[in-house]
């Protein structure tokens, strides 16, 4: 092992319980060992996941949220006992690993339940919402400290919590952590003063206006949080180790407004004033460690940081607040291993909370302990499978029902959380197959193939592999997407899998002899509006980012048509890290309106482009480019722009090569444009049964 | 022996049910099935019973949880 990573495999303790090493997985919503949103249960997948986490060596291994009362059939937690009878022998065997574990036990999410349009429409009415109550009681799930507007629906507010409610919950942490701590669970974690989720909304005097115990002064604010650990405590013992999820600052300016990391603004949330006194007394309430990151709903990037956030982007925070308390801190939010090693061993802080790397690969612990970091796949921050909760203006969570029911998935790695669907079997029929194209779904059908024991040879048109991604990780701020190719081209060449450069095959006749199997894997080009006067001086994105045009000094001001993700973040590297002048014209009603991005990265874009001050025109289109100019139709009438180049982002079409026939499959952008996401399940999907 | 019958019924169905499903989860059907012509009817197919299934199993949990 590198001696940099040594001071992440040193044990710490909790409360008394020690920790192995330094290494915490943080939770994450669906890897919830009693399921997600359904009614409780033992899941074997989550328990699966879990128990191999603790295998690779993750030395406080966090399963994903547990929300105290089911959302879906509304009993506590604490009244499974068939569930807690299939724990026991789980646990007993997880300890066989040397990890330990801690459930995460949630207050609920009161105005950040990400509520999809049903959800809406049953909690925006009274009768509708009582007569669904037995199963699904949205105004509960979605009721917080005080009447405030959800995040995610307009026209919709959270009711108040009565008192008895309060109490009533309470009572049943204390229970569920009771049998949880006779199953043979490690200890627990309160979610959390963190986020904007319900226990932050008391604790935040913006959102919690009640004059009762629990609204007013700091004290009252956190009550509720307070009156959990007492109760655990109480119930469990004094010495079962309780953690909290705790947000330092909510780095929020206002409901569903954030502040961006570099902005100075006046906080909405909490500040670190605030937060120095509160750390304080959830200690001094029985708390035994905080783990810390920033950000609220309204500030989702903070607290699920996507590529544009800086690394470590919350570590400052964090380290500033440990000062101020004795029990042990953790640090989540895009955290490097070697710099949460440097700081550990200078004593600034006692773990590193890491999460979604966990799920782009299930042995990056042993590999840095084996010294094989760069076989690491890196996780890219896309949200794409594991947390893609959408929403653009007018929306409420769009989110497709097989998502919701699934997060903890992982785009980059298909057996995440779906271990049972995605699988490598071994082939009894070995084939020998061509693909087309070396980009990313070109690639990963190559592992795969070659991993079933298949004998692929990739046909890439170019002299690289990557393909289009190529073009997509060529942002500044895209250094993860740029490792991910790297990666691939190393697995590739380590599998021994035979790639033929520069041979384009527009005819899959050419090829069809010597092969068994062909996949047609060629993506996207861009899409076309001719009906634009001037469309064809339009640049495309391959030559704006991947042939550099970006750093052409000449290149000043850039419209973009079309306020897509690729738009937008193109338009956010020229204006942060190019210092130029993008403008963005959207046809609809707002920036990157797409079902399959998540709002952390979405509402990071669209925070940033108002930040920065980038002319953004929505409901307006162009509708002709000239030499220097173009003409942009707005409600308001037509504007004569002065330009360097319009960017043509309006979006891609799919580029096969071939038709459909026998012994054919399409991979990629070829089927239908997508996401990293669409591309490496698909070529699972097909590689598998081949 | 109306008993035994309806138990003989239940065991056959229930067999030539497992039989099928381990027939259609075999290489050689899947790789029919996925022949290339019709890769997307049959991913779409799967995915749509899939979320089905989530939801058939919400009743189950349910249940399961009022077990003593």
């Amino acid at each position: 092992m590198n001696k940099q990573y040594e001071p992440l495999f040193t044990p710490f303790k909790i409360c008394d319980v020690e920790i192995p090493n330094r290494i915490v997985q943080c939770s994450m919503g669906g890897t919830s060992l009693f399921g997600w949103l359904e009614p409780s249960h033992f899941d074997t997948e989550a328990a699966d996941f879990l128990l191999k986490r603790a295998k690779d060596g993750v030395g406080l291994v966090l399963p994903g949220m547990q929300v105290i009362r089911d959302t879906m059939g509304r009993k506590w937690l604490d009244q499974n006992r068939y569930m807690y009878r299939q724990l026991k022998p789980y646990m007993d065997e997880y300890h066989k690993t040397g990890g330990k574990l801690f459930i995460q036990l949630a207050g609920g999410f009161g105005r950040s339940m990400a509520v999809t349009p049903w959800m809406a429409a049953l909690g925006r009415n009274n009768l509708l919402n009582k007569l669904a109550s037995p199963i699904v009681d949205v105004q509960y799930s979605c009721a917080s400290a005080s009447e405030t507007p959800n995040r995610w629906a307009d026209n919709f507010d959270s009711r108040p919590f009565t008192v008895e409610e309060i109490q009533e919950m309470v009572w049943h942490f204390g229970a569920t952590a009771k049998k949880l701590r006779e199953a043979g669970v490690d200890g627990v974690e309160i979610h959390a003063v963190h986020e904007g989720y319900n226990l932050d909304q008391f604790a935040i005097a913006n959102m919690n206006f009640r004059t009762d115990q629990y609204g007013g002064s700091l004290e009252n604010r956190l009550r509720f949080a307070n009156e959990i650990v007492q109760s655990i405590k109480e119930q469990a013992g004094d010495d079962f180790p309780v953690s909290l999820r705790y947000s330092v600052r909510s780095c929020t300016k206002g409901w569903r407004k954030g502040a961006m990391p570099y902005e100075e603004f006046e906080e909405f949330g909490r500040d670190m004033a605030e937060s120095e006194k509160a750390v304080k007394l959830l200690q001094d309430a029985g708390y035994d460690f905080l783990n810390c990151d920033n950000g609220t709903y309204d500030a989702w990037y903070w607290a699920h940081p996507p590529q544009y956030m800086p690394d470590n982007c919350n570590l400052e925070d964090v380290e500033h607040i440990r000062k101020f308390i004795d029990i042990p801190v953790a640090c989540a939010g895009r955290m490097e291993p070697v710099k949460a090693a440097e700081e550990i061993a200078a004593g600034r802080l006692d773990a590193v909370a890491i999460a979604r790397q966990n799920l782009v690969d299930e042995n990056w612990v042993s590999k840095i302990k084996a010294g094989k970091e760069d076989e690491i796949r890196p996780c890219i921050r896309c949200h794409n499978g594991c947390f893609n909760f959408a929403k653009f203006e007018g929306t409420e969570n769009i989110q497709s029902l097989g998502d919701s029911l699934h997060l903890g998935r992982c785009a980059l790695n298909p057996p995440t959380m779906q271990h049972k669907r995605y699988k490598i079997v071994p082939t009894r029929n070995p084939k020998k197959v061509a693909i087309i194209g070396g980009g990313v779904g070109g690639m990963e059908s190559a592992l795969v193939l070659k991993q079933r024991g298949h004998t692929p040879v990739i046909f890439e048109k170019t002299g690289e592999l990557g393909g289009l991604f190529l073009t997509a990780s060529a942002m500044t701020f895209k250094e993860h997407d740029k490792q991910l190719i790297d990666w691939y081209k190393r697995e590739i060449e380590k599998a021994g899998i035979e790639v033929r450069f520069n041979t384009e095959v527009n005819d899959i006749g050419t090829i069809k002899r010597g092969f068994d199997e062909i996949i047609v894997a060629t993506g996207s080009v861009p899409r076309k509006m001719p009906q634009i006067k001037g469309f064809e001086k339009t640049m495309d994105f391959e030559t704006l980012l991947k042939d550099g045009e970006i750093d052409n000094p000449k290149l000043k001001t850039v419209v973009f048509l079309g306020g897509g993700q690729s738009s937008c973040e193109a338009a956010y590297d020229m204006v942060y890290n190019k210092k130029k002048n993008p403008i963005v014209v959207e046809y609809g009603n707002d920036l990157v309106a797409a079902q399959a991005t998540c709002l952390a990265n979405t509402s990071f874009l669209r925070d940033a482009m108002e930040y920065h001050k980038v002319p953004v025109y929505l409901h307006s289109t162009i509708t002709e480019i000239g030499d220097g100019y173009c003409i942009i139709k707005t409600p308001d009438g037509e504007i004569r722009q002065e330009c360097d180049a319009v960017v043509n982002g309006i979006g891609f079409v799919p580029a096969p090569v071939g038709d459909k026939e026998a012994h054919v499959h399409r991979v990629g952008d070829c089927v239908a444009i997508g996401n990293l996401r669409t591309v490496i399940w698909r070529a699972w999907d097909i590689c598998m049964r081949i | 022996m109306k008993r035994s019958k309806v138990l003989f019924t239940v065991a056959c169905v229930g067999g030539v049910g497992y039989l099928a499903a381990r027939l259609l989860q075999s290489d050689a059907v899947q790789s029919k099935l996925m022949g290339g012509k019709y890769d997307d009817t049959v991913l779409n197919l799967m995915e749509k019973a899939r979320t089905l299934g989530d939801i058939l199993g919400w009743p189950i949990h349910f249940v399961r949880a009022l077990l003593p």
